[in-house]
């Protein structure tokens, strides 16, 4: 078992740290215009992965997990903290070993119609990252095409066709054998069975489970659906307009979620027992926009225990005991008095 | 109890340059009053295709309702002139679809146009319709209405949207309302707004509610019957406790137990249940049962035989050749 790491959470478990973390994108509200409003997509986030685990990320449109992880992938510059892979500032990385963290960390995107180039066959998008990153070339790399082609569940033959004829499912298994062409160590999927037929996804989250096991992967598992999250993932973080709300090992936060919202999460579930009606928890009002959120707990304005300190002050990530962190100023810390408060500390 | 729908031996085609597409291929279904239907399927199963048709809105060419009838409180659809239809649309039946931002009108403020769907079907003046379209944002409990009517769809948030399309396709209190995956372009937060609102609309207006959605979670929650699709075909309808509890047809347990549900220990390390391969092509279905060739206990005779619906017992039908031979 990978979890119960938070006892030991030196740096030597650790595959990446996400360090006071944030993303700001600027937003005209008009063409012409001059007023120039910030979007606080991700806004202070402290996090770590550990290595062999899978990290679940958790929240709703507009909470910031995907925007996460495009600054994880370095496909987006942060505006303010660091991101430490392997101990190394990812953003600080000179040109050379920037070539070595591309094939260290990958990413399987959502949505598999649009992410594989409709111009290349399965052979030269599964291939590409291969020459790219100069690992093999010419016979060597169709061999190592046919391999991850039967690793992942395709058969050879089909590496001449194009994206278009494959189903959904197949799509997404290309996307696969595409991100673990160069042996990573790290994975972000981002949505990687949203798009996907119910009969489908199982499969896929099968092929994800069995490539973690055989290749030693780190996963960052991003995904709306907690039931698919519950099922993935050994941790789990759950995100709430740019900021994460909680973190706790899998178990512990789908048994017990402590924070109002998620609570409110899985309480909204539907369940699959028609007749055991479970009292619901029916937040008001909508998800709110991070374009100049409220001061206070940005869950304040939908949350039912909410209390006058919530509306002025944002509530830090604390610890709250082994394993669990909860930024929440109704939930006290630690008892054992071991958790005293890690304001901007890395959790 | 009344029956406001009944469906016989439905079959909607499409005649394409590459051929023939049965998207809808012979289904019996029936609604009594004040019911909620589940609809449940994948993509392309024709769930959408038989909203379509229960509405008289398929496009024709290409579509065509090759048979069947569609009775709406004892009245047979096909019998009714282009302008009987359409006065039924709205005061008999309803819809809302998945993406409230694409069956919005994006240039005319949402208030409008509830006032409008009341003015066509209830005749109202001008005045009232327009105090009619703010009670119905009221109803479905979207803040300061009378402000809000003004709004245009793209100032509104997605679960607003699709509070204003309930509103519209309630605003007549139709005797029966189809919802294509009302919540599927929503958060789970959202979702359980909206369906909760439905739920307790239906009970204030008395309407039955077709729900027609991939979600089984959905349907286990809002619905009192179900209706399994697969290829154009019902596989299997039941009441929805009889379904959960008791599935019958391959293509439904496998469904049922695909989803990951709350994990017991030791499911990080357990593999998912899987149904073999994909959502088939309906330009090359197999013969036989559609789901033969994905079946875990397939025989000789579902790769020939087309199964028969069956009532397998009280109110629960099948198609299946191991169930019902």
């Amino acid at each position: 078992m990978k979890i119960g790491a938070y006892e030991d959470s030196g740096s030597a478990r650790t595959l990446l740290s996400v360090e006071c973390l944030k993303k700001y994108f600027e937003s005209r509200s008009g063409f012409l215009s001059r007023q120039v409003r910030l979007v606080r997509a991700v806004d202070g986030v402290n996090l770590r992965v550990f290595k062999g685990e899978t990290l679940g990320l958790v929240g709703e449109s507009g909470s910031g997990k995907s925007t996460l992880g495009r600054v994880v992938i370095r496909l987006e510059e942060p505006t303010e903290g660091r991101i430490l892979f392997d101990g190394r500032d990812v953003h600080r990385l000179p040109k050379e070993d920037m070539r070595s963290f591309r094939r260290d960390v990958q990413i399987v995107f959502q949505d598999p119609y649009a992410s594989l180039n409709p111009r290349k066959s399965a052979e030269n998008i599964i291939g590409e990252p291969l020459t790219v990153q100069r690992i093999c070339d010419g016979r060597e790399r169709r061999e190592r095409v046919v391999r991850l082609m039967e690793v992942v569940g395709l058969t050879p033959d089909q590496m001449r066709r194009y994206p278009h004829e494959f189903s959904g499912g197949q799509r997404q298994r290309i996307g696969i054998a595409r991100a673990i062409a160069t042996n990573p160590k790290l994975i972000i999927a981002d949505e990687p069975v949203s798009a996907l037929d119910v009969s489908v996804q199982a499969q896929i989250l099968n092929l994800l489970k069995d490539l973690q096991r055989d290749h030693n992967l780190t996963y960052i598992f991003i995904s709306h659906d907690l039931r698919v999250v519950e099922n993935m993932s050994d941790r789990i973080a759950v995100m709430y307009l740019g900021k994460i709300v909680e973190v706790a090992e899998c178990g512990m936060l789908c048994g017990e979620p402590l924070h109002p919202y998620t609570q409110a999460l899985f309480s909204a579930l539907p369940v699959m027992k028609p007749g055991e009606r479970k009292e619901r928890i029916i937040l008001e009002g909508d998800v709110p926009s991070p374009v100049n959120p409220q001061a206070g707990c940005p869950f304040h304005p939908r949350c039912r225990y909410r209390i006058r300190v919530c509306e002025t002050q944002v509530p830090a990530l604390t610890r709250t005991g082994k394993g669990r962190s909860v930024a929440c100023h109704l939930i006290g810390n630690d008892a054992s008095g071991q958790g005293e408060e890690e304001r901007g500390a890395v959790i | 109890m009344a029956k406001v729908l009944q469906v016989t031996n439905l079959r909607t085609c499409f005649d394409t340059d590459s051929g023939t597409v049965r998207a809808v291929d012979g289904v019996d279904l029936s609604l009594e009053e004040g019911e909620t239907l589940g609809i449940a399927g994948e993509s392309g199963c024709g769930k959408t295709v038989l909203a379509l048709s229960i509405m008289r809105l398929i496009p024709s060419p290409p579509g065509r309702i090759a048979s069947g009838q569609v009775m709406l409180d004892g009245v047979d659809t096909a019998r009714l002139s282009d302008e009987e239809m359409r006065k039924i649309r709205g005061r008999g039946i309803s819809m809302i679809f998945q993406e409230p931002m694409t069956s919005l009108n994006p240039v005319i403020p949402v208030g409008e146009q509830i006032a409008e769907a009341v003015r066509l079907h209830l005749g109202l003046s001008r005045k009232d319709a327009t105090g009619k379209a703010v009670e119905m944002l009221k109803t479905v409990g979207i803040p300061s209405p009378s402000e809000r009517a003004k709004e245009y769809p793209h100032q509104m948030s997605g679960g607003m949207r699709q509070r204003v399309m309930i509103a519209i396709a309630l605003s007549c209190r139709p005797r029966l309302m189809l919802a294509d995956e009302p919540t599927t372009a929503l958060d789970v937060t959202i979702q359980a707004q909206i369906l909760d609102l439905i739920d307790r609309l239906k009970e204030e207006a008395k309407t039955s509610v077709v729900l027609i959605t991939h979600d089984l979670g959905v349907i286990a929650e809002a619905a009192q019957k179900v209706a399994v699709m697969y290829a154009g075909l019902v596989v299997e309808y039941s009441s929805v406790r009889e379904l959960y509890y008791e599935p019958r047809h391959p293509y439904t347990v496998g469904l049922l137990e695909s989803r990951p549900g709350p994990r017991g220990k030791g499911a990080r390390n357990r593999h998912l249940k899987v149904i073999p391969g994909t959502v088939p092509n309906l330009y090359e279905l197999p013969p036989g049962c559609p789901f033969h060739n994905r079946c875990n206990v397939v025989m000789d005779r579902c790769k020939m035989e087309r199964p028969e619906y069956t009532e397998i017992s009280e109110g629960h039908y099948v198609r299946c050749w191991r169930i019902s031979p």
